[in-house]
């Protein structure tokens, strides 16, 4: 490659950018856009430049039209985007913190489910008390939630100091599968949930994708007996060789440091689960793990 | 030829004891390893009484000369000393643009005056040449050997646009000119960060795994970079114009911890102001579920990723995953950012920390780890962004030549002259300092040491990460960009 | 939208104890971590009540709130419990200039996790009326502090000068450029002032205590027969002012007394709030991450037979949510080779050469 070239057309691109950079991006100009079509102006807040310099005239401009409820819900939601991208650009943004929680939260019972849902996903991001009631009631009480199970049990898991794992403890079997899913992430984190967890690891009655989150948090809070019951699933002719891949990568992974016995029983049941098998999968799985226990030796 | 002697070590040796050893001597030099020790001294003195000269265990001129008479180097093959400076302990030389250093000496000319050797490359991935440090090497290099063994240095380094993708697919080899035997060579990794969206499976899967090993599910050193990048530290590598130096630091930091695992691995970047469709796969950085839950293929390493204390990763998508991200500016846009007046030109250019940097942060829906800084470095999609956010600083550097840190336009000036934002500042967390203003913990200590380059040292100042390349003083980082070339 | 019954029932009861004539005894007891009422709540829900009671205490009894506003202005990072503690600081009547630095050190941190605050409810709906935040209250907490000493702007431009530009900018702007003289009444010590911890029963001697290399022994045999540095933390907490930092200052305090020559001769550990959760492995990298070197007598441990006993031997200011720990306080302490607990940072971060003092003491003869 000549890097004459190559530097001249650089040149030429970043010419081209300086004198073709329209002057979008101003406040002004949407403000002064009032009759564009809702979606031409939430491409124009989307659009603003947005720099360290000019965050004091912007946020208070886009908290403006976050609580201006006759605004459309495409150009609040736009702001709310905005308004999450600020904290990027720049300090000042720490000195609107308040207000903007403030104003976020009020979405969170807004008329539009979608600004609903936008609030309550941003708060819980921040780690805010308002949004952990109401998701907390939205696992006790779905019906009449905002969002829907699985999500508020997602977003009250981005904490692991709140009290998720006791909601969703006692009523994993009454949940729906994704909400299952996301109920076994924060079982991962409660180190009294290791025997749920075992339990679902082995259920073959249980959804494959489920019995992978409940081994991956089996394997966090406790490697032996992670290792123990992926032995188990690994010798059972019955199982899926996916599953028994996947438990392989896992173990890679894993460095059980104390017993022997158990690393040893791993590596059997790994080399039984190679050798029953035809799954290409399976068998390119159990090579990297020999291999990974040999670099590692 | 040069004198050796007991203590004395290198290939000339070897050839000594493998001498001694068809002498038919009572004392047997041993095995012949290059290392002049008891035996072979023992031997040497044998050979010497044997042929009338004094056994004092020295092989100077005249039992060299008496050797050659009995056929010593009868082969014809000079021998040579080669040391390389980017060889790593695995025995593999890890390249990239920058040249670097390789020391030759002769040691026995074997009558060869000239003695001239050839440099060329080993294996398929090619690599240049120059007796000087520059950019235009090429593809082979004669070089006269000095008779009197002083060093000569050959300058080598990866030719840019042709990047390895496995460990020792490049590599050098030294022949002698006259003969043609090959007198040495030497595996090599032209290791170079790549678009993300362009790497081959065995380098992606080589990358997932080492961050996987580095995660551990949740025990592993991975946790400290998770630490480093807090709301509490916000300001220590944000808003202001340490941002990307600080940056720099962290994703060299990362790296090197990553080559420890596996050496073949360098960082890839999200070219996001591209559609990053293979990025954006269950085999790659995973898809997301209904609810913004990352999928990812049964058996990538990813599957037990823990941080916080928690599995998994949360990543709505706020655009199609085969689809260029909306309003992020493009690479030409970021390129072309100038100061306003009064303002050094980097200043300007260090505005791309709102956009694309932040922007490409908020392209993923609410609730994304990602979204936020205190979150961010939970996901390791964070760490690609990051290294293009670094790519278009080095590419900009590369495009404005404003590689030397005492160039005023290279840097810029901290609005609250912030501590850590000054060029002779050292960067938290590596410089361990821990009393205000800087944040109260420190974690990860210093930064990782490279066993390719001394620089930049275990408490990196925000100067030594301007000058990535080496190209106004000293070496190299150890990092360089598919698409950004040293000049 | 509901504010969990329990936290509202909480709330009523601590409405009921601020208005009665002994307010300030009936609200200590919400400032023991180890307290019944936050068993089974989340963090964040201990920080609601926890500030509920001290902005209780505010506007009762300052005076009684000063051990829990200390702690929480020097360790503190969420605005509320910032926010109520800064309410207590205010309405001292003497307060120590200690208070100026920890007030400002705070609105730095709070600084990434300010809102608005309000404390004559503990729900959290959006109230656009209300306008004090975090950081307004400790600018609020300085003032008071400033007037009640006579300083001018002048007298505290050191400590302002650190001090994010907001913060500094509203107390510039509120402070008089001419003062009073220094008024040389007794001003309020602003230490925490906590009971004293009970002696340690013999018998917690005998728990056995897995180290971060899955080795077990006797607590007894880890920390008796030397002076010794023993202090609590655990790996997932959030605070980085707190355990983060103890474990830190602990690895210091190692290399500080290897250089004295100590190296052998004294023992530092750290046992976990969290033991089921801290396995060895976590134990390891959290102590390697943060510079500690393990030997036969430093190290992380944790008690998995016996911890509730043990948590009670220790009388540790501890409470736990589900999970995990929801809150507690920074403890450290330092044993005379006979197991008796001889010092006690009282809630207090550590100081790495204040307990290096303290150990070359214990282990000089005479």
């Amino acid at each position: 490659m000549d890097i004459k070239d190559y530097r001249k057309k650089h040149e030429d691109d970043v010419a081209q950018a300086r004198a073709s950079r329209s002057a979008h991006g101003a406040p002004e100009e949407f403000l002064g856009r009032r009759e564009a079509d809702a979606d031409t102006r939430a491409k124009m807040l989307c659009k603003m430049r947005m720099t360290s310099r000019n965050l004091g005239e912007l946020i208070p401009l886009f908290l403006d039209i976050l609580g201006n409820k006759s605004e459309a819900v495409t150009v609040r939601s736009a702001a709310l985007d905005m308004l999450s991208a600020s904290e990027f650009a720049g300090k000042a943004f720490a000195d609107y913190r308040p207000q903007v929680i403030d104003a976020v939260r009020a979405l969170a019972s807004d008329k539009s489910p979608t600004l609903r849902k936008n609030a309550l996903e941003y708060l819980a991001q921040q780690r805010d008390d308002y949004a952990r009631d109401i998701l907390t009631a939205a696992v006790t009480a779905p019906e009449e939630a905002p969002v829907d199970q699985a999500k508020a049990i997602q977003l009250l898991s981005l904490d692991d100091h709140t009290n998720a794992a006791d909601l969703v403890r006692g009523r994993f079997e009454d949940l729906s599968e994704t909400a299952k899913e996301e109920a076994a992430y924060i079982l991962g984190t409660d180190p009294t949930s290791a025997d749920k967890l075992s339990e679902v690891m082995v259920d073959k009655t249980v959804r494959e994708r489920l019995r992978r989150i409940a081994a991956a948090g089996l394997k966090a809070l406790d490697l032996q007996r992670f290792a123990e019951r992926a032995g188990v699933v690994l010798v059972d002719r019955g199982d899926s060789a996916r599953l028994k891949a996947a438990l392989v990568s896992m173990a890679q992974t894993a460095r059980p440091r104390q017993n022997a016995v158990v690393t040893s029983a791993l590596d059997s049941a790994v080399e039984t689960a190679r050798s029953r098998t035809r799954s290409k999968t399976l068998k390119s799985a159990a090579a990297r793990y020999f291999a990974a226990q040999r670099d590692k030796a | 030829m040069e004198t050796i002697r007991r203590g004395s070590r290198g290939p000339l040796v070897a050839r000594w004891q493998e001498f001694l050893g068809n002498q038919n001597l009572q004392n047997h030099p041993g095995a012949a390893d290059g290392i002049f020790g008891a035996k072979t001294a023992a031997a040497t003195r044998e050979f010497q009484q044997r042929h009338g000269l004094v056994a004092d265990g020295v092989v100077g001129p005249m039992t060299w000369a008496q050797a050659q008479a009995l056929g010593f180097g009868g082969g014809g093959v000079m021998i040579i000393e080669a040391n390389f400076e980017a060889t790593a302990p695995n025995g593999t030389a890890y390249l990239s643009w920058a040249p670097r250093k390789l020391t030759l000496r002769l040691i026995d000319a074997q009558g060869r005056n000239p003695a001239t050797v050839r440099l060329s490359s080993l294996r398929a991935i090619p690599l240049q040449f120059a007796v000087a440090r520059t950019a235009d090497g090429q593809p082979t290099l004669d070089i006269d050997l000095p008779q009197d063994s002083s060093p000569a240095e050959v300058w080598i380094s990866g030719v840019f646009g042709e990047a390895s993708t496995e460990d020792g697919d490049s590599g050098y080899r030294i022949n002698d000119l006259a003969s043609g035997v090959e007198l040495a060579s030497q595996p090599a990794m032209v290791r170079i960060r790549k678009n993300a969206n362009r790497l081959a499976d065995g380098e992606r899967d080589r990358f997932l795994q080492a961050m996987a090993d580095l995660n551990a599910s949740g025990t592993g050193r991975f946790r400290d970079f998770r630490d480093m990048h807090v709301d509490a530290a916000r300001i220590e590598a944000h808003f202001d114009v340490g941002f990307l130096p600080w940056h720099r630091s962290y994703l060299l930091d990362l790296e090197r911890e990553l080559q420890e695992i596996d050496p073949s691995v360098a960082l890839p970047y999200w070219r996001f102001d591209e559609p990053a469709p293979q990025v954006f796969s269950t085999d790659f950085m995973g898809l997301p579920n209904s609810v913004g839950r990352v999928i990812f293929e049964p058996g990538h390493p990813f599957e037990s990723w823990v941080t916080d204390g928690q599995l998994g990763l949360v990543r709505p998508m706020g655009f199609p995953p085969d689809a260029r991200p909306p309003v992020i500016i493009s690479e030409a846009d970021t390129l072309a950012l100038e100061p306003e007046a009064g303002e050094t030109k980097y200043r300007g250019f260090a505005e791309m920390e709102g956009n694309p940097h932040g922007i490409a942060h908020t392209r993923f829906s609410l609730g994304s780890f990602i979204r936020a800084i205190g979150t961010a470095a939970r996901d390791p999609l964070f760490f690609m962004l990051h290294a293009n956010v670094d790519r278009l600083w080095a590419k900009w550097q590369w495009l404005e030549r404003l590689r030397n840190p005492d160039d005023a336009q290279a840097f810029g000036t901290s609005d609250d002259n912030r501590v850590g934002h000054r060029l002779d500042d050292t960067m938290w967390p590596w410089n361990q300092i821990v009393t205000p203003p800087r944040p109260i913990s420190a974690p990860g200590g210093t930064l990782a040491p490279s066993p390719l380059t001394p620089r930049p040292g275990l408490s990196p100042m925000v100067r030594d990460m301007i000058d990535y390349q080496g190209i106004t003083a000293g070496d190299p980082l150890g990092f360089d960009y598919d698409d950004v070339p040293i000049e | 939208m509901a504010v969990p019954a329990r936290l509202r029932a909480l709330a009523s009861e601590i409405d009921r104890a601020a208005a009665a004539p002994d307010a300030a005894g009936r609200l200590t007891g919400y400032f023991e971590d180890s307290n019944a009422i936050y068993a089974g709540l989340g963090s964040a829900d201990v920080d609601r009540v926890r500030s509920y009671a001290l902005a209780a205490l505010a506007r009762t009894a300052p005076e009684a709130g000063i051990g829990a506003a200390r702690e929480e202005i020097e360790t503190g990072y969420s605005a509320g419990p910032l926010a109520a503690a800064a309410r207590v600081v205010a309405a001292l009547e003497r307060p120590d200039r200690d208070w100026l630095d920890l007030l400002a050190a705070a609105a730095a941190r709070v600084r990434g996790t300010d809102r608005k605050v309000w404390f004559d409810r503990i729900d959290a709906a959006p109230r656009p009326e209300i306008v004090d935040t975090a950081t307004s209250d400790l600018v609020r907490a300085f003032i008071a502090v400033s007037d009640a000493l006579g300083l001018r702007p002048a007298d505290c431009a050191a400590i302002l000068n650190n001090a994010p530009p907001a913060f500094s900018a509203a107390v510039r702007g509120a402070l008089s450029e001419t003062r009073p003289s220094l008024c040389c009444c007794r001003h309020h010590r602003s230490a925490p002032e906590w009971a004293a911890r009970r002696p340690l029963h013999p018998e917690v001697w005998g728990t056995p205590a897995q180290d971060q290399d899955w080795r077990t022994a006797s607590l007894g045999d880890r920390l008796l027969g030397r002076p010794a540095v023993l202090a609590f933390f655990y790996t997932r907490c959030t605070n980085p002012t707190k355990c983060s930092r103890t474990v830190a200052t602990l690895a210091a305090l190692q290399r500080r007394a290897a250089a004295k020559g100590l190296s052998g001769r004294i023992a530092i550990f750290a046992i976990t709030y969290d033991p089921d959760w801290d396995t060895p492995a976590r134990l390891h990298r959290y102590g390697t991450d943060r510079g500690l070197t393990f030997s036969a007598h430093t190290g992380l441990l944790r008690i998995t037979e016996g911890w509730e006993s043990a948590r009670a031997a220790f009388d540790l200011a501890v409470g736990y949510g589900p999970t995990t720990v929801n809150r507690h306080r920074i403890e450290v302490l330092m044993l005379a080779p006979d197991g008796r607990i001889v010092f006690d940072t009282a809630g207090r971060p550590p100081e790495t050469e204040g307990l290096l003092t303290r150990l070359i003491a214990a282990c000089t003869p005479g």
